[in-house]
Order: C-alpha cells, then structure tokens, then sequence
C-alpha cells in the first residue's frame, strides 16, 4: 500500500510545477510593466514615495515599482491558480493513473484537497518573498519609512494574536471548502451522468451539470443557514462571553466535514477512473 | 496451485445498460489466462473491476484475501495508458512516479525492460509512437512484482516483430507464482504462451478452459475461439 505522506509529497511536486509556471509568467508580466512604467516616468521615481526629500535611485525606484506591480498581479494570479488547480484537481480524480494507485479514497481525496491548498500557500509565500526582496531598497534607503516604523506600535496583545491565528484557519477552512465544493459539482454530475441512459450524448451532459450546479448551490445554502442556526443556538446556551471567531470557525470546520464525507462517498461508491 | 482471484455473481450496468452480467471466474496462481471476446464484450470492464477502478458494481472481487479495492491494488498490476502524465513527461520522469508511488516497483527490471523495447529514458511521452507508448506501458507494468498481472490488449500497435519478441519474452518477466490475465485479438501469436482461456461473450464468462483441453479438442486456440462466433455468421 502506498502510504498517505507518499502520495501527499508525489502530488505536491505535481502541482507546485503549476505553481512555479504562474508565477514565472507573473514575474515577466511584472517586469515588462515595470520597464514601461520607467520609461514613462522619464526617470522621476519619486512617484513611488512623494514625501521623499532626496531624489530616488532610479534602480530602488525600479525594484519598488516592481514589488507593487508583483502585489496587484498576485490577484489575478492567485484567482488563475484557483481555477487551474481545480481542474487539476478534478482530472486527478479521474485519472486511471492516479486512481490505480493502492490507497483509500479517504486518504486519495485528501491529498488531492491538502496538496492543492499547499501549493497555493507555497505561491503565496514566493509572492511575499519577492515583493519583500525588491521593496527592502525603498525602504532601507528612505529615512522617513525608516523613522515611520521606528516609531510603529509594534507590540501586539492576545487578543489580536488569537484574531490573527482565527483570520488564518478561516482562510484554510474557506480554501478547503472551495475545492470540497467543486468536487461535490463534478462528482455529483457525473455520478447522476453515468446512471442515466444515453449519458455520453453531449446535451445531456451540459443539461445534467447546470441543474446539479443549480441544485447544489442551493442545497449548500439552505445547509449553510441551518448549520449557521444550530450552531449559533447551541452556542449561545453554553457560553455566554464573546467567543470571536469561534462560532464562524466551528461552522465552517462542520460544513468543510460535511462536504468532505458526502466526497468521499460519491468517490468511494459511484465516480470510476475514466477509461484510457 | 493456489487460488489467486475470485470473482462472484458480478454484475455491472453503466447507463442503464448491463455490461456484464452473473460472471464467475476463479484463477489460480502461476498461470497465463487468456480473456477473449469481441469489441465491447465487457473485457476491459472486467479488468477494470478487478483493478478496483470501476465502481458500482454487484458481487464480489477476492484476489489472495483481499476484497476491499485498494488492498486489490496493491496486489496486482494493470496496464494503464498512461494519461494522468502530461505529453511533455519524460520516460524518466515516469519511472521516478512509479518508484515513488509503488513499493513493488523493481527499478533494476525497469531499466532491464526499457532497454529491451529500445526505449531512450529522457524522451517524451508526446515523442512516443503507439507502438512505442505500449511497450512503455508493458514495462511499467511488468516492472513491479505483483500476484497479478492484467494486462488489456497490450499489443495493438506494436509491430509484429517486435510483438514476437515480447510475446516471447513474457514468460521470462514474470515470478513463477504469479498470474497474468491478458486480453488480445493477436491469438494465434500468444496461443504458445497459455495456460488457459476464459471467453467473454453475452456479457457474461461463457466458457473457461484449460489451453491443453482446447488443444486436445480443436486445432488451435484461435479456432476454438471463432467457434463461439461462426453461428452469428452463419446467421
């Protein structure tokens, strides 16, 4: 039997080379616009910090211009890397080569969820480490950045920290439930396509995923106001202090399971590998 | 010999239409089995149950104790078209994913094997000719040391010297306990090499013979195969 860090690190390395192709194409698209934006300047560069006494380097110019430029595109590179790796995703779940790989589809789904998120995570940060490395000049040469996060309060409380910690696990919880979402989509519809008679006429198929997408959305957003519901009722009996994120948290952590299973079931029982 | 798979009052349907139906098989280890039938047969779908990548099927699958399909997988090696790679996947690249993924996989026999198809590592799979891709695939599959080999109609575009060649060489590639169920149209060219023959026909096993009781019987395995077909024609 395969083992679930096994799979995990193969599909990981499969889709980080996703990873590095966007943001390669991310990059050159950031230093063509950053050559433009210098020419169109004419070499003033004082536009990327206009309370600067001194005349900017044109070079630390450069890079700034560059690191925000990386910072807008990382929008819609990161909604490009969704979207790609969601159909990635879903052909993974489809994939005679992968499928035939000796693991439970428990362990098989999760690794295909986790891995996707990962990757997304791992642009984030080249994204960061980038923007981070060409913006330092800006800030190591300009004495009023310097004096201004001199005299920054840097000093955060608990209850911020505990803020901070609930922002991220509902970012993972909200990552996770994307792609739970569009595997319920895609397994669902096919599931419902190969029971049906005639299921590879093309119609069909188009007919049978728009209702399914229709239906499930509106399935998932009658369950999403009962849970939200029942969890704000039994919460409210127990505890009665402010719980912050808690509740949200629990919702989602609750919903994510939910859809997860429902997955796992319609890959366990009814979506095959496609034929080669 | 032992008993190696079990397969009991199977049924399948997909789109409402049955593919196979009450199909009983039991093989043993050690053997070469042919599975023979026409196009659409149920073949491959039965391949597939077995390997544990079609689903919803009724019945039961039992290959050396093992019900539950991933635990079938790991016993056995099924010839895949390679399609979860991308076109710009090296040879190499591919080996790397088997080694990693799958602990039977023998990387020395691999490399043994890739040398006797003429296969160059670093080439791609979108440089590959058919014939070429299947004996990739033939590799890769006999390159990991299972109980179970299926292997689906490896031959179709491979040329005919080089399908002797590994036809031939079959017996030499697999573990003396180990099975390999195979289906093809070439029958006269693997008849040398079987131990049995199982024909698929009305979406169900019809008939599973010993290769020497078939011999004792008609001429050739390929005439005791048309046999079951010749009445259509007639028709």
């Amino acid at each position: 039997m395969t083992s679930f860090n096994t799979l995990f690190n193969r599909m990981f390395q499969e889709k980080s080379r996703t990873v590095y192709l966007i943001f390669l194409i991310q990059v050159f698209a950031s230093f063509c616009f950053t050559i433009f934006a210098a020419f169109s300047l004419h070499g003033d560069f004082n536009v990327v910090n206009d309370t600067a006494k001194e005349a900017i380097n044109p070079i630390i110019g450069s890079l700034a211009i560059f690191a925000s430029i990386v910072l807008v595109t990382s929008f819609p590179a990161n909604f490009i890397y969704w979207i790609v790796s969601s159909i990635r995703n879903e052909k993974i779940n489809r994939s005679q080569t992968w499928r035939l790989i000796p693991i439970s589809d428990t362990k098989f789904l999760l690794s295909n969820f986790g891995t996707a998120f990962l990757s997304y995570i791992w642009l984030e940060i080249l994204e960061f480490v980038i923007v981070a490395i060409t913006a330092l000049p800006l800030f190591l040469s300009s004495g009023e950045i310097k004096t201004a996060l001199g005299h920054a309060n840097w000093k955060i409380d608990a209850q911020s920290c505990w803020q901070m910690l609930g922002a991220l696990v509902l970012i993972i919880l909200l990552g996770y439930a994307w792609y739970a979402i569009v595997s319920l989509l895609n397994l669902s519809s096919r599931s419902i396509i190969d029971f049906l008679p005639n299921g590879s006429n093309k119609f069909l198929i188009f007919v049978v995923r728009v209702i399914t997408i229709v239906v499930v959305i509106w399935l998932l957003g009658y369950a999403g106001n009962a849970l939200i519901g029942a969890t704000n009722q039994i919460l409210s009996l127990n505890i009665s202090e402010n719980m912050g994120m808690g509740p949200v948290l629990i919702q989602f952590l609750v919903f994510d399971a939910v859809l997860t299973l429902i997955d796992i079931f319609l890959l366990n029982k009814f979506v095959e590998a496609k034929q080669n | 010999m032992s008993k190696l798979l079990t397969v009991k009052d199977l049924t399948y349907k997909k789109n409402q239409k049955t593919i196979l139906k009450d199909v009983n098989l039991n093989l043993t280890s050690g053997k070469i089995v042919a599975l023979l039938g026409e196009n659409g047969a149920g073949k491959t779908t039965l391949m597939r149950i077995i390997a544990g990548v079609a689903k919803n099927y009724k019945g039961t699958v039992n290959l050396e104790g093992a019900t539950k399909e991933d635990e079938r997988k790991a016993k056995l090696s099924f010839t895949d078209g390679l399609t979860g790679f991308s076109d710009s996947t090296k040879i190499k690249e591919v080996d790397r994913f088997y080694a990693t993924i799958f602990q039977d996989f023998d990387e020395n026999e691999f490399t043994e094997l890739r040398k006797f198809m003429h296969l160059d590592p670093e080439m791609k799979l979108s440089q590959l000719s058919r014939g070429m891709r299947e004996k990739l695939i033939i590799a890769l599959t006999f390159a990991r040391k299972t109980d179970l080999y299926l292997l689906d109609e490896p031959f179709g575009g491979i040329d005919a010297m080089a399908r002797k060649k590994i036809i031939n060489s079959i017996i030499l590639w697999k573990d003396e306990k180990s099975t390999i169920l195979i289906s093809d149209h070439f029958v006269n060219e693997i008849s040398s090499l079987l131990d049995e023959v199982v024909i698929v026909k009305d979406h169900t096993v019809l008939e599973h013979k010993s290769a020497e009781d078939v011999r004792q019987n008609h001429k050739t395995i390929e005439e005791y195969y048309e046999s079951f077909y010749t009445d259509e024609d007639d028709e």
